[in-house]
């Protein structure tokens, strides 16, 4: 009796043991519990896009699709309206595109958000979510009602001062039919002899309506970002979970901290057999690009993550790691992923390791122009197989 | 069985350059390039159904074989997500009976239907619903 009795405190003590390992899986947050994704999206004049639709999306998808063809405006259009209580995303994303500056001086602010330059229509992005609840971002630009100083727009020229009399307003009504009412008004603020653009919103921005994170092409695995979403992800006890994908790829990965030996904080990496951390840059440009992925993914746990070019810089060899690393992360963090790539050996990549997944949650989206029109064409795991076996060209 | 990324030969799949980018394409891709399409399961029939066809002196119709008969309903799929698909004026399917003609043909007609294709009641009879044509 005492034997069954001990043995039953063992194996009490190891489910124990167990859970407590299990704990950062358990605990989700409201967030996560109510998560609910991108099921749809519509585009109505952004961009190149007079009007646009993407559908079904999945987990996890990725976008295909000629130059120049729109897969970035998308990208562009769903962190709008992830954002869509806060202006200064619309300067962002002109700023990413580097019609930041020149945009400012030459009249081109908010212009070049609309299709055709048309600002006289208005933007409308509708998100259809995984219960079919619908919310609607209409963007707009009105008159300012602030007043425009005319001693300091004197000095920047007439094309700039076109866009200091208008706002851009962004109308979002949310799945249960609330409607909030935020301006951005363009500013030009002098601080000694320094002279600033600066956008005034109103009333200022208090949360966004979903958690998410875009990575464009050029900004993918910048260290103080990591750092940032690191140390988010640690002071929730998350980064359990960041290691645990992580080594998969890297099995003899122990432990990730943040140090800053010589100034500079940076993520290192404790690995067996090495008898001190070693910087997580020094692992490979695999290891490192998978690590920013796993990152941007846990710090928009509940949300989206946005990635253009998501193969940049990843050899082909590391591709099937890069995609188990995302379909992993996606799960453990209710993160839905849409990214965008050029490349075959992504796409089939994307497909091999989501069809070794328990779900096959990913869908390919071909964008195409045919007759002036952009559409996408959505690929299931069944037309998928078949569009690589034949193989079709679903890059665009 | 053939897997994706496996490289074949066949009508309709030869190295070409991209129409569009101008890329050279080293790897054979399909393309839809006649208006009436046969897909058949392997080499052997494309071969037996090519010569068949070359033999009438015709040549609108484009015979492409996808593998296996298991590949036709993905296959199947992809095709008519190809933008020129919408041009197609006529798709003939033909599978192997082997000892179950009547499963066989549900398995097409079932292939068809995931393709978002219409479907004929009966093997060999034709039916309308590609770009209005049989």
């Amino acid at each position: 009796m005492k034997k069954r009795s001990a043995t039953n405190k063992q194996a009490q003590q190891a489910a124990q043991a167990v859970a407590e390992k299990l704990v950062p899986y358990r605990s989700r947050t409201k967030a996560e519990r109510d998560f609910l994704r991108f099921a749809s999206f519509e585009i109505n004049n952004f961009r190149c896009f007079d009007s646009f639709e993407l559908s079904p999306l999945s987990l996890v998808n990725l976008i295909t699709g000629m130059n120049g063809v729109g897969k970035t405006a998308i990208l562009e259009a769903l962190f709008l309206h992830i954002g869509a209580t806060n202006p200064t995303c619309a300067l962002r994303v002109n700023l990413w595109r580097g019609l930041g500056g020149a945009g400012e001086w030459t009249g081109m602010l908010w212009r070049t958000l609309f299709w055709q330059f048309k600002t006289t229509d208005p933007i409308r992005f509708v998100r259809t979510d995984s219960r079919g609840n619908k919310s609607t971002l209409t963007i707009t630009i009105a008159p300012s009602a602030a007043a425009v100083t005319q001693d300091m727009t004197a000095d920047m020229g007439i094309e700039f001062a076109k866009d200091l009399g208008r706002d851009l307003v962004l109308e979002y009504e949310d799945e249960k039919g609330q409607v909030s009412t935020v301006r951005g008004t363009p500013e030009i603020v002098k601080k000694g002899d320094v002279v600033q653009f600066q956008l005034k919103v109103e009333p200022p921005v208090a949360q966004t309506p979903f958690p998410g994170i875009f990575l464009n092409s050029w900004r993918q695995g910048l260290a103080e970002e990591e750092v940032q979403r690191f140390s988010g992800l640690r002071i929730s006890k998350q980064d359990e979970m960041v290691l645990d994908v992580l080594k998969r790829m890297e099995p003899r990965l122990e432990k990730l901290e943040i140090l800053s030996p010589h100034g500079a904080s940076m993520i290192y990496g404790h690995l067996r057999g090495y008898n001190e951390p070693v910087p997580l840059s020094l692992l490979g440009d695999g290891v490192r690009r998978v690590t920013s992925l796993v990152l941007a993914i846990g710090s928009a746990r509940g949300g989206t993550l946005l990635v253009d070019e998501v193969d940049n810089g990843i050899h082909h060899s590391v591709m099937p790691s890069l995609w188990e690393a995302i379909g992993r992360a996606a799960d453990l963090f209710h993160t839905q992923v849409i990214a965008t790539t050029h490349s075959l050996e992504c796409v089939s990549a994307a497909y091999e390791a989501f069809s070794r997944r328990r779900s096959y949650d990913l869908t390919l989206h071909r964008v195409d122009r045919m007759d002036g029109m952009v559409r996408a064409i959505a690929y299931d795991r069944e037309s998928l197989e078949g569009a690589l076996s034949l193989p079709t060209e679903v890059r665009g | 069985m053939r897997k994706p990324g496996d490289l074949i030969l066949g009508l309709g799949k030869s190295p070409s350059t991209c129409p569009r980018c101008g890329e050279v394409i080293e790897r054979p891709v399909f393309r839809i390039e006649k208006p009436k399409l046969l897909i058949v399961e392997g080499k052997d029939e494309e071969s037996f159904f090519g010569a068949v066809i070359a033999h009438l002196g015709l040549t609108d119709i484009q015979v492409t074989e996808v593998g296996g008969k298991r590949n036709i309903r993905s296959a199947l799929k992809a095709i008519a997500k190809e933008p020129p698909f919408s041009k197609v004026e006529a798709l003939g399917v033909t599978r192997d009976a082997d000892t179950d003609p009547s499963a066989a043909f549900k398995s097409v007609k079932a292939a068809l239907a995931a393709a978002g294709l219409p479907s004929p009641k009966k093997p060999l009879q034709p039916v309308k619903g590609i770009r209005g044509s049989t």
